[in-house]
């Protein structure tokens, strides 16, 4: 039953498909909003097709690849090498989680409990995260398995909702301010997109038969676009208001009938994808933990991922008080890093590897047996 | 100490092992040879012991020899102990043991008569339409009962001893070539390797078999029917089966498998895929409904429609605990109530039904001290969990849990739970199978019989979740020794 890779290319397409999604409709929306108005799926558009021509790149010089990730970094730049990268990663990624979880804590006391602290609140999302960054990777392989039906479920939900307050005209008409504010909009998202990296880190930790670079990219691609289709209802529905909704997915079907009558039964369906979204949340944690796991080679492979969850919970009760102004920070000088960890450096690193040719396989298998996924 | 050719040191060094009143030692000569048969009284089969012991030795005419003892007596099952301890253990299991002047060796006789329970429907897998038959505490009953079920060479037992003092005969239940043969031999080793002092239960022996010790979920699968056991051995799950149990154990386990019910298989598969998606339902909400409707009432009245909150509002007023406590309230009556029902005798079972139900629940919500819909909630979570009636205890606590956090923490505490939860049981393996399989990971194949339920002839081949030698049930790749 259980094979030598840990995930298989369904579990992958399914980690898209559960994961990608969901982060990027809390605050992000109204961000967008503000940066691009009318245009925000534009951007979102372009954001996404930055990420596929990464993940093209990524799926095409690794086709035939078997080593992970890591091995390939050692085969490629050294030791030396491979750790400056992977401690560049592990920065991304720690910030990566730092923005979602503070949107995430802000939705549930905006939205749920105001008066409840937020220390006690959010003790027990980082115990779930810390206990799953102590899993093996097929842990996150099979909770996708579970979880797509309810990211899928939770977003035909709240579209279906809100279709009936959609009004396509407010989309129109497009780039009347050219093509700055897309650009704007798509470099604020910058920090929720490029979710490539996560692909990177599980490269030649899965089955890969022929065709399956077409299925992961149908899928990385699905996810985008279902993520891009909520930003076109959201503004077809607030219009030039949208940019005052701080968090989209609480707000985008509060003007259907359905609700009037029944209560906030639209929130069974943010709770769907509040479930998906915390394994989704842990995900940058987890990485994290492995990257600096794999770094430091370190025999208890427990110790590390825990820091970085106990970290990441630290981070957020001493930046309590300045959210926005770390919003700001990240999504206007932090997103060129972004960029540059999630589309430009994969791309250079894939392109160095296919120009070096076919790899040796050592390190790979060294690295695996050391790390049992 | 061994046995040495002197009857009287024999005798003694038995008496001293088996000092107890209901032993017989029963003295004889055949052919001026002194000898004795050594048997524990009621559970013998003396009429047996006299036709195919006794009968025989006293017309012998020529001399009490090992050859003669070979050739004569005809029990069915016979073997020799060349040790006093060995002897006085295999009297004490029932067998009749035969010492003799001038032999070093003790000859004991499978001769053992237990009485034991006719075969009923087990009370706990009642089926409208199929098999009625259910295990009984014997195991040769027991495997007499798989045998007329499977019958093939390939049925393979292999009988051992388990408990100290008890030394309960365990039988390992496989299909040679449809069974991982690994697998087999990990069960072997883990049984042999009980050293516990009575095992009086085959739930025993699942403590020994599990591969996580404090897990509150299942581990190890169980059955009263031998049909089912027969499938689940046809499936590639190697059975284990207890003297003194009529509950077989079965290995690997996975959680789905206690969503099915035998009537799925015998009736339509419509009704058996309806039926699965209720005890999923029904499951789902014995353990949310209580938890959300409490964090519903604490912490997100908006998730109520208008009039149903008017409702509970009016409901509620004047109750004097808070919706959490009142809800723990009910839940530990309901508890109670529950446990006295299934431990009285059933004569008052009736009483406490109409007293606990109804005068109790009655009495509380119009004494003003719990809510209607708080009892309705409790009653219904009550009546939903039994449709998956062996995780009842898990699924007990698990409610608990999640109305401890859904009073304290509300809907975020039950997500991040559930999350929690996911994630712990998608981790969950024993002997290689996952215990959510088929669902995480996702075997499309395993979905067949999953909670929708495929129809006869598409399950061609055995589930892909559990390891077996041969894949094919049906259809022209099937092994032909099989």
């Amino acid at each position: 039953m259980l094979n030598a890779k840990p995930l298989k290319t369904r579990q992958i397409c399914l980690m898209f498909i559960a994961f990608l999604p969901v982060i990027k409709l809390f605050t992000l929306p109204g961000l967008m909003a503000q940066a691009a108005e009318q245009d925000m799926w534009l951007s979102a558009l372009a954001a996404l097709a930055a990420d596929l021509l990464t993940m093209f790149v990524i799926l095409f010089t690794l086709r035939r690849e078997d080593t992970d990730f890591y091995g390939l970094l050692e085969d490629n730049f050294g030791r030396t090498g491979s750790l400056i990268i992977l401690a560049l990663f592990a920065l991304c990624f720690f910030i990566k989680a730092l923005l979602p979880v503070f949107e995430q804590q802000d939705f549930v006391t905006l939205t749920f409990y105001v008066t409840t602290p937020k220390s006690l609140m959010f003790l027990p999302f980082f115990l779930g995260a810390a206990y799953l960054a102590i899993k093996p990777l097929r842990v996150i392989g099979r909770c996708a398995d579970v979880l797509f039906l309810f990211t899928a479920a939770g977003l035909i939900i709240l579209a279906g909702f809100s279709f009936i307050s959609f009004d396509a005209g407010a989309l129109l008409p497009v780039c009347i301010n050219g093509a700055e504010p897309v650009l704007r909009g798509a470099y604020t998202a910058a920090p929720w997109f490029g979710d490539c990296m996560y692909f990177l880190f599980v490269t030649g930790r899965f089955e890969r038969k022929k065709k399956d670079g077409i299925k992961i990219f149908v899928s990385y691609a699905g996810a985008g676009l279902a993520a891009v289709l909520f930003m076109v209802i959201f503004y077809g529905t607030f219009s030039s208001i949208a940019f005052r909704q701080r968090f989209a997915i609480n707000e985008i079907s509060k003007y259907s009938a359905v609700i009037n009558n029944l209560g906030r039964i639209d929130y069974l369906a943010t709770f769907l994808l509040l479930f998906s979204g915390i394994v989704s949340l842990t995900l940058p944690l987890y990485f994290a933990g492995e990257i600096l796991n794999r770094m430091t080679r370190i025999k208890n492979l427990k110790i590390l991922p825990l820091a970085v969850c106990a970290l990441c919970f630290a981070a957020v009760l001493l930046l309590d008080r300045n959210v926005y102004g770390l919003e700001k920070f990240i999504t206007r000088y932090a997103a060129a890093f972004f960029i540059l960890m999630a589309n430009v450096l994969p791309v250079f690193i894939c392109l160095i590897a296919r120009k070096k040719g076919v790899l040796t396989k050592k390190h790979g298998e060294k690295t695996d047996e050391l790390y049992q996924d | 100490m061994k046995i040495s050719q002197s009857l009287e040191k024999n005798l003694a060094a038995l008496k001293k092992q088996l000092q107890s009143d209901d032993l017989t030692f029963l003295r004889f000569s055949v052919h001026g040879t002194p000898a004795a048969l050594i048997f524990v009284n009621d559970i013998v089969n003396k009429e047996a012991a006299g036709d195919l012991i006794l009968r025989p030795l006293a017309a012998l005419k020529d001399p009490l020899s090992d050859k003669v003892i070979e050739d004569l007596v005809l029990s069915p099952e016979k073997k020799t102990a060349k040790d006093v301890t060995e002897a006085a253990q295999e009297i004490a299991g029932g067998n009749v043991c035969l010492i003799a002047e001038g032999l070093n060796k003790a000859y004991l006789f499978g001769l053992r008569k237990f009485e034991k329970r006719a075969i009923t429907e087990p009370p706990t897998s009642t089926v409208i339409k199929g098999p009625r038959e259910g295990f009984v505490e014997s195991l040769p009953v027991n495997i007499s009962l798989m045998r007329r079920r499977l019958k093939t060479p390939a049925l393979k037992f292999e009988n051992s001893f388990a408990g100290k003092y008890s030394r309960t005969p365990v039988s390992i239940c496989y299909l040679e070539g449809v069974a991982d043969m690994e697998l087999v031999k990990k069960i072997r080793v883990k049984l042999s390797e009980i050293d516990i002092d009575a095992v009086l239960d085959s739930s025993y022996i699942t403590k020994f078999l599990g591969e996580h010790e404090t897990s509150l979920f299942k581990q190890i699968g169980n059955t009263e029917k031998p049909d089912i056991l027969a499938a689940k051995i046809l499936e590639g799950r190697v059975a284990i089966l207890v003297d003194g149990s009529p509950i077989a154990l079965t290995v690997p386990y996975l959680l789905v498998e206690d969503f099915q019910s035998p009537s799925d298989y015998y009736g339509s598969s419509y009704s058996a895929m309806v039926s699965r998606f209720l005890r999923v339902f029904s499951v789902i909400l014995s353990i949310y409904l209580p938890a959300f409707f409490v964090a519903a009432e604490l912490f997100h009245l908006q998730l109520l429609p208008l009039s149903f909150l008017l409702t509970i509002a009016s409901s509620i007023k004047g109750i004097p605990l808070s919706p959490s406590y009142e809800m723990f309230l009910t839940l530990a009556i309901f508890e109670v109530l529950n446990e006295a029902s299934i431990r009285m005798p059933r004569y008052v079972g009736m009483v406490v039904s109409i007293v606990g139900g109804l005068v109790l629940g009655e009495t509380a919500v119009s004494a003003g001290i719990i809510s209607a819909p708080t009892l309705m909630i409790i009653a219904f979570s009550g009546i939903c969990i039994y449709t998956v009636p062996e995780l009842e205890q898990t699924f007990s606590v698990i409610r608990l849990i999640f109305l401890l956090v859904g009073g304290s923490v509300g809907c975020y505490g039950l997500i991040v739970l559930s999350a929690g939860l996911l994630i712990y049981l998608v981790s969950f393996e024993n002997y290689n199978a996952p215990l959510l399989a088929p669902f995480a990971p996702l075997v499309a194949h395993d979905l067949k019989d999953g909670l929708y339920k495929g129809f006869f002839k598409e399950n061609k081949e055995r589930p892909y979740s559990i390891k077996n030698s041969n894949r094919f049930r049906m259809g022209g790749k099937r092994r032909k020794d099989a």
